[in-house]
């Protein structure tokens, strides 16, 4: 029979390697319950909705549309870019969108999650798990959009394209460090998110993902330099969209501390989220 | 006989603290999580402003077959201490060890979903409780059978009276085929005829587990528990086999209490 004992050292005991494993026992015990809580993200949007399901490809769908039509009324186009505009801001954005929705996602899982956490006790990194599934969920359809409407305006894909997402993980991996260690803050006190909330906001224009490198001012062109996620997010983008991409060297040093940041967030997750459900209540 | 009984729940000299102000709460919460990113001891076994102790040096021992039921006024510590027990909260001095799985009924209908139907629920809740697909397939059957919801289970649960949901609730619980069962006041609502049921499935399991319930209705304690104990102010300070005495005890304590508040 399975004995637990509880003291106030009982999560010390653990070294990042054991929290590891825990976290693989956790998933494949608990699968089940992954598997109905992604069920439940998905399904519980459209519940309550006539045409149900079908708004998964529909919203999608509307903003491609919008961005049609943005493109045919020729608004934007600065002409100085290697692909149509349109395609590099529509596919730019959907990456941001989904390093944020990992931040974004994972750093809200604990509160809003509350109800059910000081109820039953279950292993917390199976929402973490939940929301990662609902991110690539979330991404994927959106993207299959975007790659035919870019196929429709003239964009040709090479076989590295396919490389497009392996290339992304480093990106997704600080989106989930960053999630797991706000996730716990959060449950203290709001303050830190809504600051860093606002720093991702910036950060988003200091990136460059709306605009190309080509247009940008000398001052904007050195922040984007020492920004990691530059290159995180150009060399996916390049592979994609067949540019050539100079800075692979920098883009692995960076995969490196991306993954040296996830393994400290897990460590930090295991060992502070005990501490933080009491005060769930609050 | 006492010594044969198999221990399933051992709290040995447990203490929880709580933070009684929001904004020091905040403050010791950061220091805490700053404490644990640079790895220094968080020193859980001190009171800092503004703490105050939810339990003081607890003991406890539930035996296999213990249908044990805690007494206690409000804020007495009651479900903190159960808590801990299910491994929700984490202790901040002392041991608890817990031999077999556990299965808590907090509020009865959390973690249910009312667009859902309620087989819908029965798959979730169980995912909650730690059982694998299989185990909920084998039980659900059962689980359908004892909650009496008949065609409503395809229903969703937004459609369901209160009385049907912890209907569920309690049956998914019991359901999981706990060794410790923890019932805090979640046998609150439900039928005349429902609750009777309950009791007659809580007697004939706890002989295989044990039950361990909050509850501050006095006659339900009176039907069901074969272990008393009663909690105030974060202290057992009453415990006993015999019920009745039990009870005589708390009433007591509580009229004592009301006429203090009365006479000041």
């Amino acid at each position: 029979m399975k004995s637990n004992v509880y003291t106030s050292k009982s999560f010390q005991e653990k070294n990042l390697i054991g929290n590891l494993k825990e976290l693989y026992f956790d998933i494949k015990h608990y699968r089940h319950l992954l598997y109905s809580l992604v069920k439940l993200s998905i399904t519980q949007q459209y519940k309550k909705s006539l045409l149900g399901y079908t708004w998964i490809i529909i919203s999608p769908l509307l903003s491609v549309v919008i961005w049609v039509i943005l493109q045919v009324s020729g608004l934007f186009n600065p002409g100085d870019t290697q692909v149509p505009y349109l395609a590099f801001v529509l596919l730019s954005n959907s990456i941001w969108a989904f390093f944020i929705s990992f931040y974004k996602g994972i750093s809200d899982s604990l509160t809003a999650k509350g109800g059910e956490i000081i109820q039953n006790n279950f292993p917390k990194i199976i929402i973490v798990v939940e929301r990662i599934i609902i991110s690539f969920f979330d991404f994927i359809i959106p993207l299959v959009l975007s790659i035919i409407v870019l196929i429709f305006f003239g964009v040709k894909f090479t076989w590295s394209s396919f490389l497009f997402l392996p290339a992304l993980i480093p990106l997704i991996i600080i989106g989930i460090s960053f999630g797991l260690i706000f996730s716990v803050i959060k449950v203290i006190a709001v303050d830190f998110n809504l600051i860093f909330n606002n720093f991702m906001e910036v950060l988003k224009y200091l990136t460059p993902v709306v605009y190309s490198t080509a247009v940008a001012s000398d001052l904007i062109l050195n922040i984007i330099k020492w920004n990691p996620l530059t290159y995180l997010i150009e060399f996916p983008r390049n592979l994609l969209l067949g540019g050539g991409f100079e800075y692979w060297n920098i883009y692995l040093w960076i995969s490196l501390g991306s993954l040296i940041l996830l393994m400290l967030a897990i460590r930090f997750y295991y060992l502070a989220t005990p501490w933080v459900i009491e005060k769930m209540t609050l | 006989m006492e010594m044969e009984k198999e221990l399933l729940v051992e709290v040995e000299q447990v203490s929880k603290k709580f933070c009684k102000n929001l904004k020091w709460s905040m403050v010791h919460g950061i220091t805490d999580l700053g404490k644990i990113a640079i790895g220094t001891d968080l020193k859980r076994n001190k009171l800092r402003k503004e703490e105050f102790w939810a339990l003081k040096d607890v003991c406890l021992k539930v035996y296999r077959g213990d249908l044990l039921c805690i007494l206690g006024n409000n804020g007495s510590g009651k479900t903190t201490l159960m808590r801990l027990i299910a491994g929700i909260y984490p202790v901040d001095k002392g041991q608890i060890t817990v031999n077999g799985k556990v299965s808590s009924l907090f509020a009865i209908k959390s973690g249910m979903h009312p667009h859902f139907s309620g087989r819908e629920n029965i798959y979730i809740k169980g995912g909650m409780f730690g059982l694998t697909l299989e185990q909920i397939n084998q039980k659900i059957d059962w689980i359908i059978d004892f909650s009496e919801l008949g065609d409503f289970i395809d229903s969703p649960l937004g459609t369901y009276s209160s009385g049907m949901r912890s209907r569920l609730g309690y049956a998914i619980a019991v359901g999981t085929e706990p060794d410790v069962l923890i019932i805090d006041e979640g046998l609150a609502v439900g039928d005349a005829s429902f609750r009777l049921k309950c009791f007659q499935n809580l007697k004939s399991i706890s002989k295989n587990c044990c039950i361990i319930f909050i509850t501050h209705n006095i006659k339900r304690v009176k039907v069901l528990a074969n272990r008393i104990m009663v909690l105030d102010k974060g202290k057992f300070v009453y415990e006993s086999k015999n019920v009745e005495e039990g009870m005589e005890f708390y009433i007591d304590q509580c009229a004592k209490l009301s006429s203090r508040e009365f006479l000041s």
